[in-house]
């Protein structure tokens, strides 16, 4: 392509690498924001500022730690940013197990494309047939040794997580 | 105090889009294209199976709960709070040097690139298109001397 070329993709990849950080700042302070919120870490990063709402303390926490990490070694950053996502990527697919059965047919989306519910006859519900009662066994399981046991899915199940009657939609405290 | 929620469809789009579009796609084709040669086509769709096995679980999971926070909030809820906040920080902890490594990338493209390439353009409307020619870029010796250039190596 030559310098010209060079120059342009350099050009359309700038904006795009800034945006890039704009949106991982912006997404990880929720994080803390979230975390705060659920009383598991200091009320200081729950704090909001009144005129943007935005979660300002968090948001400089995550600042620093980006600051932080832009004088790592990059192939150790990218190991950490690849080995630290595994965690919550695994437990989000088990979440989905679980939480479809807990009550199948909860959300709209899968619903609309046929993936949800006993009566589906696709072969993800026949594979989900297969798969047994195991996962509400592990929940049920974690439910009985766990502490905080309000917060497990039995009891989201009676208090927190309601299901509108005429609309279907599921209904969060 | 509530966060303000006021992003619509097409904001959430253009964050998303402004998010996944940086070095993955202007850096990282090349590399593989230099391993696995034309089969990177093959393997970009089974990346993008992969991909698109945790994009429909975020995407049940989002449209169901709409709330702040979301690996931490849907993982708090189905398996504890301990998970919750494990999952949470962990996830903190992946975006955050994400986008220090966005920022450095930035950095060396502004620095390396953009920078070089004015510098040649102005030195040769000073000395005349004929002294360009005769240099070559360092990454473009025909003896590849790799400490030559050291920020391409970053990349």
């Amino acid at each position: 392509m030559g310098s010209a070329g060079r120059f342009t993709i350099s050009v359309a990849a700038l904006p795009a690498s800034l945006t890039t950080a704009n949106a991982g700042i912006m997404t990880a302070s929720r994080y803390l924001f979230a975390i705060s919120r659920d009383q598991l870490l200091p009320r200081l990063f729950n704090r909001v500022e009144t005129r943007s709402k935005t979660p300002w303390i968090a948001v400089l926490a995550t600042g620093v730690l980006v600051l932080v990490a832009m004088f790592v070694h990059l192939e150790i950053l990218v190991w950490a940013i690849r080995d630290s996502y595994l965690f919550p990527d695994g437990s989000q697919g088990y979440c989905v197990q679980a939480w479809r059965r807990m009550r199948p047919g909860w959300s709209e989306v899968t619903a609309v494309a046929g993936l949800t519910g006993p009566s589906s006859r696709s072969a993800w519900g026949a594979g989900r047939r297969l798969a047994g009662r195991r996962p509400s066994r592990v929940c049920g399981g974690l439910r009985k040794w766990h502490p905080g046991r309000n917060w497990t899915m039995g009891c989201c199940r009676a208090a927190e997580v309601r299901q509108n009657s005429v609309s279907g939609r599921t209904v969060l405290p | 105090m509530q966060l303000a929620k006021d992003l619509g469809l097409i904001h959430i789009f253009s964050l998303a889009a402004g998010a996944m579009i940086s070095s993955g796609l202007f850096i990282l084709p090349g590399l593989a294209h230099a391993r696995a040669g034309p089969a990177v086509v093959l393997s970009y769709f089974l990346a993008g199976l992969l991909a698109m096995r945790g994009l429909l679980s975020i995407i049940e999971l989002t449209t169901a709960m709409p709330k702040t926070g979301a690996d931490h909030f849907y993982i708090s809820r189905a398996m504890g709070p301990a998970m919750g906040t494990v999952a949470g920080v962990l996830s903190w902890f992946s975006l955050s040097p994400k986008s220090a490594f966005a920022l450095v990338g930035a950095a060396v493209l502004l620095l390396v690139t953009i920078l070089y390439t004015l510098m040649i353009t102005v030195t040769s409307g000073v000395l005349g298109a004929e002294q360009l020619d005769k240099r070559q870029p360092s990454w473009d010796r025909p003896d590849g001397s790799p400490s030559a250039s050291p920020p391409c190596r970053l990349l």
